[in-house]
């Protein structure tokens, strides 16, 4: 069992005294300082997050970022995420929510075994650029975040376009829209990304719904898109128009 | 006994046989497959591979395979140096951060294809650099590469969520 991670003060101090460090004792204390720090990593979502950059195509002078963890919204977000089986988010652009549902994402596959994540999105090409890239083409969003943490974090990964499969069995996959995409498959985590403009919404959640009493997670991320649609009913819980008491 | 196209067992190996035999085993190739590959019998590279005159010259051969792989890897990895020591002399500040782990990963790949155990894991033996690096990610307070960004951007020290 690695060692408790020193706090900010300790740490502050073990920085100072680095210099007069003998070789070997370096070696120890990086080694455990690692051990530790991925052993807190695994239980500590927003710890991990600190060592996240992200990629803002629209910044055109610093376009790579440290994860925004100043925004309260976020954090809390990723508490909904860690804690509930089914989150509905309903968003506006620009917001990050979907980097912190990719981060989210990657942060459970690389600390869990065994798990199938499903990101699906109407177009495949959407989906793709959510995951992991072809090679040589710019990389997925989940595939960013494992290439740029730090040298001592990172795992030998095989990414493949539209999949990223990790050492421990876990895998991240790209979907296309459709209800026959998913129903075939178990899902740990069924991210339907931009949800309210999909096609063939209600078939997708008909064939996911039954794993979420299961234990898997179900996570619709979307812009709105008009109050007629299965994500508008998911977010408010029953059709629109319809009383909480003849609700879903 | 004799197989068609197959050497005998007592037939002894020319110099140029001897010399193809070390280079396909400093390569990690199977005896087996020396044997197909050159058209000897298995036996006759098995009773070669086992004599102890042939082993130190298969040392010898194996370091010289891993002298001239190092030197290529070098040449390669210099190049790619100089690609990024040009990117670094024209880019911001995330890039240059970008450029700066680069290079020191390439010094770790060279370093390992090279053989240099001492500079190859920063884990093994780091420096006191690599260390108040990694004590500066831990505690968030790692500012280099992002000096342009607002002071926002670094997580906030004491926050019982974001660390100890």
């Amino acid at each position: 069992m690695a060692a408790t991670l020193p706090s900010e003060r300790d740490l502050g101090l073990l920085a100072a005294r680095v210099d007069s460090l003998s070789e070997p004792d370096r070696g120890v204390l990086y080694r455990g300082l690692v051990d530790a720090a991925k052993d807190r990593a695994a239980h500590d979502g927003l710890f991990w997050l600190r060592f996240v950059l992200t990629r803002d195509e629209a910044d055109a002078h610093h376009s790579v970022k440290p994860f925004p963890l100043y925004l309260d919204y976020l954090r809390e977000l990723w508490g909904v995420l860690a804690d509930r089986q089914r989150v509905v988010c309903a968003k506006s652009r620009q917001m990050l929510i979907s980097w912190c549902v990719a981060a989210f994402c990657v942060w459970w596959a690389r600390h869990k075994e065994n798990q199938a994540i499903f990101w699906q999105a109407q177009q495949a090409r959407d989906a793709i650029n959510m995951v992991c890239a072809a090679k040589g083409a710019p990389m997925g969003r989940c595939q960013f975040i494992e290439a740029n943490l730090p040298v001592w974090m990172r795992q030998t990964l095989s990414p493949l376009e539209g999949r990223l499969v990790y050492p421990n069995g876990s895998f991240i996959q790209a979907l296309p829209g459709g209800a026959g995409q998913i129903r075939g498959n178990v899902p740990s985590i069924y991210v339907g990304d931009e949800f309210a403009h999909q096609e063939e919404q209600r078939g997708v959640y008909t064939a996911v719904a039954p794993l979420i009493q299961k234990g898997s997670k179900a996570i619709f991320i979307s812009t709105p898109n008009g109050s007629d649609n299965m994500f508008a009913e998911l977010y408010h819980g029953r059709p629109v128009g319809v009383s909480a008491s003849e609700g879903l | 006994m004799t197989k068609m196209g197959v050497c005998d067992v007592g037939t002894p190996l020319t110099k140029e046989q001897l010399v193809q035999i070390q280079t396909l085993a400093s390569a990690g190739v199977s005896q087996r497959e020396i044997s197909k590959r050159l058209n000897i019998h298995k036996n006759t590279v098995w009773k070669h591979m086992s004599d102890p005159n042939f082993r130190p010259n298969l040392a010898e051969v194996r370091e010289a395979t891993k002298r001239v792989n190092a030197v290529k890897v070098r040449e390669n990895v210099e190049k790619v140096h100089r690609v990024i020591s040009d990117k670094l002399d024209k880019s911001d500040a995330f890039g240059a951060k970008a450029a700066t782990g680069a290079l020191k990963d390439l010094d770790q790949i060279q370093a390992v294809a090279c053989g240099d155990e001492a500079q190859a894991g920063v884990a093994a033996a780091p420096s006191p650099v690599d260390l108040k690096v990694l004590i500066a990610q831990l505690t968030g307070s790692q500012s280099e590469g992002f000096a342009g960004l607002p002071e926002k951007y670094q997580p906030r020290g004491g926050d019982p969520s974001l660390g100890a």
